[in-house]
C-alpha cells in the first residue's frame, strides 16, 4: 500500500515535472500547433496539470484549486481574442 | 492475481493522455484524450484522500472543455463562411 505522506509525494512530484517538460514541448512544437491558435490552447492544458500536480504533491489545496480557476478565466479571455482576430483575418 | 496500486493506475492514466493529447491532430480527438488526462489528475487527487479538492477541480475542468468547444464551433463556422475549411 503506497502511504499518502511518504511515497506519494515523490511520484505525483516527478510526474508533475515530466508532464511539465512533455507539455511545454508539445506547446512549442506540437503538430499543427502553428497554424491553428486553438490547437496550441489545448495543448496548454498538458503544463497546467503538470504545475497542479507539483501542487498537490506539496500540499497546496487552495493554490492547486486556484490555478485551476484562473486556467478557465485564461480560456474565457484567450477564446474571445482568438474569435476576434478570426473574425478579423488578422491571425496568419 | 496481480494487483497493480491505485496511484500507478493514475500515474499511468496520466501519462497516456498527455502523449496521446499532444500528438492528436484533430482538436475533438484532443480533447476526449485531455479527459482522460484530467481523470488521471482526479484520481491522483483522490489518492491523497481530498476528496472535497477532487470535487471541486472535476467541475473547474469541466467548465474549461465547455468554453474551449463554444469557442472551436465559433472558429470553424467563421472558416466555413469564409470557405477555407476543407
Amino acid at each position: 500500500m503506497i502511504s499518502p505522506t511518504e511515497t506519494l509525494p515523490w511520484i505525483s512530484f516527478y510526474l508533475g515535472i515530466a508532464l511539465l517538460v512533455i507539455g511545454s514541448l508539445g506547446v512549442v512544437f506540437g503538430p499543427k500547433a502553428s497554424k491553428e491558435p486553438i490547437i496550441r490552447l489545448i495543448n496548454l492544458t498538458v503544463p497546467i496539470t503538470g504545475i497542479a500536480l507539483i501542487f498537490i504533491s506539496y500540499n497546496y489545496t487552495l493554490t492547486m484549486l486556484t490555478i485551476l480557476s484562473v486556467n478557465t478565466m485564461f480560456y474565457i479571455i484567450t477564446i474571445r481574442a482568438i474569435i476576434r482576430l478570426e473574425e478579423m483575418e488578422a491571425l496568419y | 492475481m496481480v494487483m497493480i496500486e491505485f496511484p500507478y493506475a493514475a500515474v499511468i492514466l496520466m501519462i497516456v493522455g498527455a502523449i496521446g493529447g499532444l500528438l492528436q491532430t484533430r482538436p475533438i480527438d484532443k480533447i476526449l484524450m485531455l479527459a482522460v488526462l484530467g481523470d488521471g489528475l482526479i484520481s491522483m487527487i483522490a489518492a491523497y484522500q481530498y476528496l472535497d479538492v477532487a470535487m471541486a477541480s472535476s467541475f473547474m475542468t469541466f467548465v474549461g472543455i465547455i468554453i474551449i468547444m463554444i469557442g472551436l464551433i465559433r472558429t470553424l463556422e467563421i472558416k466555413k463562411a469564409r470557405g477555407e475549411l476543407f
